[in-house]
């Protein structure tokens, strides 16, 4: 297998003079591993082998078990069956992980930042100085090189925060480095910047295995790709023997194609159709310039990855993050100067990203999660009425597939699914002409996932206007009729989802040009 | 500017120490009299000492009522064990009493997962029930006046031992948090308890450790206390632990954790200082002394947050060019 | 994933026939207001049989009195704790303020000198709900304040003396039926409805709701701050009370006497099972927390244990009860999968 074959992807891969063989030699090999969470199967009987001096990416959608497996040769998790061992030696079993939520604290400086995932804790004193050398090296492979070290971590722009993130990695001096997605929302020159250093890192014999969900640097970056589906591996093997559309379809399952928005029926006059306005919408250097309408009988949604500003107007929508420019109008009603229980009263609602933070509360019953928003409905002369509660407990479960016989349920001891099911319920309840969710189907089970998507479609079909931000595809094909794709702040596209092509998609949110 | 984002409330406070100072010095000419001077560095010395071992506990997320009760626990021990068992013994024995208080605070807040507050409330009702346990209902006194007076003499007309002695633990204790590895593992803690732990900090021992320095403290404190009234009375101390909670939080200590330092902790307790000592030299009553007490601490409590997000947003666009995106947390 | 495997997923499987003897044991030991509703009442048919000099009118009526007080700052305070800001550690100043306010009034006459006390205690109470609700502060601090500045302005207005109310006061001697004196009928009220204000109203779930995830009431459009506001000014108003009828005892008022309310009522509210993180709890639990920590006292007195003992035995069962809450919450939370 020669190098000149990869050259068929999108960008010229910058490469040593020197005819790069793949390694053969493993550092780090994953033998049948599996792992259950209560009832899921996370992790199916992986295996996979990671060498040195090369980029291995693993690729996965949401779920497909990629962060549970880093954090299973990580060490963070403990596998229920099989085994993680270093064939070389114990001399090359040190595994550095770069997570995906930040881990540096942000009260303490750089340097003691650096310094903690050194572990050089042992010793009584910092010796701030004797590590300095080696924290600057590090920095300046992450591009930080001029980076004031005693800088609160607090005080740095999020994208230097994933940058010293990665530098932490680099310290820590590791054979093998796990990247979760390192470069999710760095720009361009950041992001040449941490191939840059993967390179060099491999070039000295490093493994690094590298997740992520763009395309580009997959083709760009990868001596070799191992696929994830349901926990399982679906493929895996040198760089050369994918394309795109392959890769694409390993990740999804053969029939992704075919996944396709359910239709229901409206059952709304014509006339009566609620309708929202977006005009020039901006809030500060998050995202500026978008404008899209959307109505009840169609669901409409933002798509785009992390850093390209399509949360942020889910987010703004809804009052919480303000919005600089551009107006909002709700069918006849200009909305302005939104806050969250303002945009609530105009009969927005909400459905937040992070349901165990902020979607539900756990040590509630259902009945009571469900009726959180919507006190006054379930009340007379500020009582609260069992029955109404109950009643409304009952009819909102029926709408989102849960089971009315378990409203009395502690919401903290359903599962996943069922817990965005009633964190939906709770922004049902309040009867909306707007629901707004933000990632509605994230970490939870197919089936959940079906009936939440029937669900949304039906409620759409009943006169609400539906608004998604997603980042998966799948959920975008299986849920939306309209897709809008933003790439770094700005909206690129707005096509219904009919008549755009995956591939489309994807390289609108990669490249935020049109395809 | 980046060392404006460490030291701003340092420096504030001292500042604002010295600015009480020179009034006092200016209105009043007693003032700068060597007595006064004693009487001044001996209250500052005590609350920096309690408000520093509070300091440390909170700079690592947490909160410790019980040294209103471990001051006069601590008196009442080394006064009662000291007059039956020998001085040196009976301090000792404080001291360990206290450390053990310490012990019980870090362990059952840690381990627990509980916050520190509804604990310390449990163990200073403890700490006071044994003061009174202690006391048995007696007057304890000490016979042997010698060591408190040792304690007490001025030494070039100004200080005292006991001040010297404080001092010196309050610097130890600045040195622990600037230079060793328990200093960061503290703040680290304090600055995000989950990171910290994902990161394999051990949570358990920093918090124990914490709470152990500040029961330290406070036993220390109070054993030297009662061999300098050689007699101790049982009670809470709540106006001592009153006003290091305002000198911590003047120095930049928040309740949240990960910030503030030990200076700016000396600091607030100068500032304490010199406003109640100059005050009652000019005849101010306690009852307005504690008012202004607790004036200044709603004031600080009150521009905290702003105070913190200035200096923040100064310290950010003091690097290159206006970033993108505001840091949120994913 | 298509609608295809879709439409074959599992439905939830049917819930296992409910015994309802097992369900109602498990629902009871789950819920730590109703164990120590059981242990305190326990412990008084002991405390009756076992404990001599107990189970008297007399011991009784001094036992409940005693309790009363505390208890009403109790339940009051437990509203702010509830509500997920931990403690007002101001309680004691507040009572003793209002022991000075209701005797300096008490010419006025009885129902209003306790007006005025109660009047005070809301205001005091709305002071502070203003700073910890709206502006944020830490609950701790701002209250360690609040208390120094009462005491401050109490002190600098009273000279330090005591207050003795011009009046007559002794309608809040009285007993009703005979039996049960005024203060113990208030604190039972006051018990009642504050247990079904915090079960049945619309407010009581806001406070709730806010106790247990601020973030999700917000993601609702609930905003946080007016009850936060409510949960203070409730509290002061019963330390407000509390000082009233305390004074109205003696008719007298001085700083003297807010003694250690505030630290017994942090402990009746712990170990009455009111979860320090917020959200869990009922007002009951502080008024039941109220009633076994006076008990305790009080027979341990009757044994001839000594009142430092006594203390020993609160600190310990307030470390006991913040344990025992939190090992609950912490595995009624971590319960999702």
């Amino acid at each position: 297998m020669c190098v000149e074959s990869l050259n068929v992807v999108l960008e010229p891969i910058k490469r040593n003079e020197v005819n790069v063989v793949l390694s053969t030699e493993v550092l780090l090999s994953v033998n049948r591993i599996s792992k259950s969470f209560g009832g899921a199967k996370a992790l199916n009987d992986v295996s996979v082998d990671f060498r040195a001096g090369e980029v291995h990416a693993l690729l996965g959608e949401n779920g497909a078990g990629k962060s549970t497996l880093v954090k299973v040769i990580a060490g963070v998790v403990a596998a229920d069956a099989g085994e993680v061992t270093f064939p070389r030696g114990p001399e090359s079993a040190d595994v550095a992980m770069v997570f995906q939520e930040l881990s540096v604290i942000p009260e303490l400086s750089v340097r003691d930042n650096m310094a903690l995932s050194m572990r050089r804790t042992s010793g009584l004193l910092v010796r701030r100085e004797k590590l300095q050398e080696r924290m600057r090296t590090a920095l300046a492979s992450a591009g930080l090189q001029d980076l004031d070290l005693d800088m609160p971590v607090e005080a740095l722009p999020l994208a230097k925060r994933q940058l010293l993130e990665i530098a932490r990695g680099l310290v820590a001096d590791a054979r093998t480095l796990i990247l979760d997605e390192p470069t999710a929302t760095l720009s361009d020159i950041e992001i040449s910047r941490v191939h840059e250093v993967v390179r060099s890192l491999v070039a000295g014999g490093r493994s690094i295995v590298y997740i992520t969900h763009r395309m580009g640097e997959v083709f760009r970056l990868a001596d070799r790709i191992t696929i994830m589906r349901s926990g399982s591996v679906v493929a895996s093997g040198p760089t050369a023997g994918f394309t795109m559309d392959s890769v694409v379809t390993h990740m999804l399952g053969e029939e992704h194609t075919a996944g396709e928005a359910i239709h229901v029926q409206e059952n709304f006059s014509p006339e009566n159709r609620r309708k929202l306005h977006i005009r020039e919408l901006a809030s500060g250097h998050r995202f500026s310039d978008v404008s899209f309408n959307a109505q009840a009988g169609e669901v409409t949604a933002l798509f785009g990855q992390i850093g390209s500003g399509a949360d942020d107007v889910v987010r703004a929508l809804v009052g919480l993050i303000p919005v600089t420019a551009g107006d909002i109008q709700l069918n006849e009603t200009q909305l302005s100067a939104l806050s969250r229980p303002k945009s609530q009263k105009h009969g927005i609602a909400y459905v937040s990203a992070d349901r165990v933070l902020e979607g539900v509360f756990l040590s509630g019953s259902v009945a009571q999660n469900v009726s959180s928003g919507a006190l006054a409905g379930v009340s007379r002369l500020g009582t609260i009425r069992a029955e109404l509660e109950t009643d409304l407990a009952r009819s909102v479960a029926t709408k989102v597939a849960f089971d009315p016989a378990r409203i009395r349920v502690p919401v903290g001891s359903l599962s996943g699914g069922n817990q965005q099911k009633i964190a939906i319920g709770r922004a049902l309840a309040t009867q909306p002409d707007v629901l707004v969710l933000n990632e509605p189907t994230r970490g939870v089970d197919i089936g959940a996932r079906a009936e939440i998507y029937r669900a949304l479609r039906q409620l759409s079909a009943n006169n609400v206007i539906v608004i998604v931000y997603s980042s998966d595809i799948v959920e975008l094909r299986e849920l939306a009729d309209r897709v809008i794709t933003m790439f770094r702040g700005r909206p690129v596209s707005s096509n219904r989802t009919t008549d755009v092509t995956d591939s489309q998609i994807l390289t609108e949110i990669l490249h935020g040009a049109k395809a | 500017m980046v060392r404006l984002y460490w030291h701003f409330r340092t420096l504030l406070a001292w500042s604002l120490a010295v600015l009480a100072f020179i009034a006092f010095a200016v209105t009043n000419p007693a003032f700068l009299n060597a007595g006064n001077i004693y009487s001044l560095l001996q209250s500052f010395a005590v609350l920096a000492l309690v408000a520093t071992g509070l300091a440390l506990v909170m700079i690592a997320g947490e909160f410790d009522l019980s040294i209103a009760g471990t001051i006069p626990l601590a008196a009442l021990i080394a006064v009662k064990v000291g007059e039956t068992a020998g001085i040196p013994f009976g301090v000792a024995a404080a001291i360990a009493i206290a450390a053990a208080v310490g012990v019980l605070n870090g362990w059952l807040t840690a381990h627990y997962s509980v916050p520190s507050l509804a604990v310390t409330v449990g163990t200073l009702v403890l700490t006071i029930g044994l003061g009174f346990a202690v006391a048995g209902g007696q007057i304890v006194t000490l016979t042997n006046f010698e060591p408190g007076l040792w304690l007490d003499q001025a030494i070039a007309e100004i200080i005292s031992p006991r001040a010297l002695i404080y001092v010196v633990l309050v610097v130890a204790a600045g040195w622990l948090m600037a230079k060793t590895w328990s200093g960061v593992k503290i703040r680290a803690v304090g600055s995000d308890r989950q990171r910290s732990s994902a990161s394999g900090l051990p949570v358990t021992r920093v918090l124990i450790l914490a709470f152990v320095i500040s029961g330290l403290f406070a036993g220390v404190t109070g054993a030297l206390q009662g061999l300098t009234l050689a007699s101790g009375a049982p009670g809470s101390d709540e106006a001592t632990l009153l006003q290091a909670v305002t000198a911590a939080i003047i120095g930049g200590v928040a309740l949240t954790g990960g910030k503030g330092s030990i200076p700016g902790v000396a600091a607030g307790a100068m500032l304490l200082a010199v406003v109640g000592n100059g005050l009652s030299l000019q005849g101010t009553s306690t009852a307005i002394i504690q008012l202004i007490n607790g004036g200044i601490l709603l004031l600080i409590v009150i521009i905290d947050r702003p105070l913190n997000s200035i200096v923040n947003k100064s310290v950010e666009n003091s690097m290159s060019p206006p970033q993108h995106r505001v840091p949120i947390d994913h | 994933m298509n609608t295809k495997i879709a439409a074959r997923s599992t439905q939830q499987k049917p819930a296992a026939p409910a015994r309802p003897l097992a369900e109602a044991i498990k629902r009871i030991t789950a819920d730590s207001s109703a164990i120590i509703a059981v242990t305190t009442a326990l412990l008084f048919i002991l405390a009756c049989i076992f404990v001599n000099g107990f189970a008297t009118v007399t011991n009784l009526r001094a036992l409940f009195l005693s309790v009363s007080l505390v208890g009403i700052a109790a339940v009051g305070l437990s509203i702010i704790t509830i509500v997920g800001r931990l403690f007002a550690l101001s309680v004691s100043a507040m009572v003793a303020v209002s022991t000075i306010v209701f005797a300096s009034l008490l010419h006025t006459g009885p129902w209003t000198a306790m007006a005025a006390a109660v009047l005070f205690g809301a205001l005091a109470g709305a002071v502070q709900g203003f700073f910890v609700g709206r502006l944020g502060t830490d609950p701790i601090v701002t209250t360690i304040a609040a208390a120094a500045i009462l005491i401050g302005f109490a002190q600098i207005v009273t000279g330090g003396r005591n207050v003795q109310g011009a009046g007559d006061a002794s309608v809040f001697g009285q007993t009703i039926f005979g039996v049960i004196p005024v203060q113990v009928l208030a604190f039972f009220v006051l018990t009642v409805l504050a247990w079904w204000t915090h079960r049945y109203t619309v407010l009581g779930r806001r406070v709730t709701l806010v106790g247990l995830n601020e973030k999700a009431a917000l993601v609702s459009g609930m905003r946080a701050w007016p009850v936060v506001l409510f949960a203070f000014i409730a509290s002061g108003a019963m330390a407000g009370l509390a000082g009233g009828l305390l004074s109205s005892e003696s008719g007298q008022g001085n700083l003297q006497l807010g003694g250690t309310f505030g630290f017994d009522a942090i402990t009746a509210v712990v170990v009455g099972g009111v979860s320090v993180k917020g959200g869990t709890g009922n007002p009951v639990g502080a008024a039941t927390g109220a009633i076994l920590v006076g008990l305790l006292g009080n027979a341990l007195v009757l044994l001839g244990l000594s009142y430092e003992v006594q203390l020993i035995f609160k600190g310990v069962l307030v470390l006991l009860a913040v344990v025992a809450t939190g090992i609950a919450s912490n595995r009624q939370s971590g319960r999702k999968r």
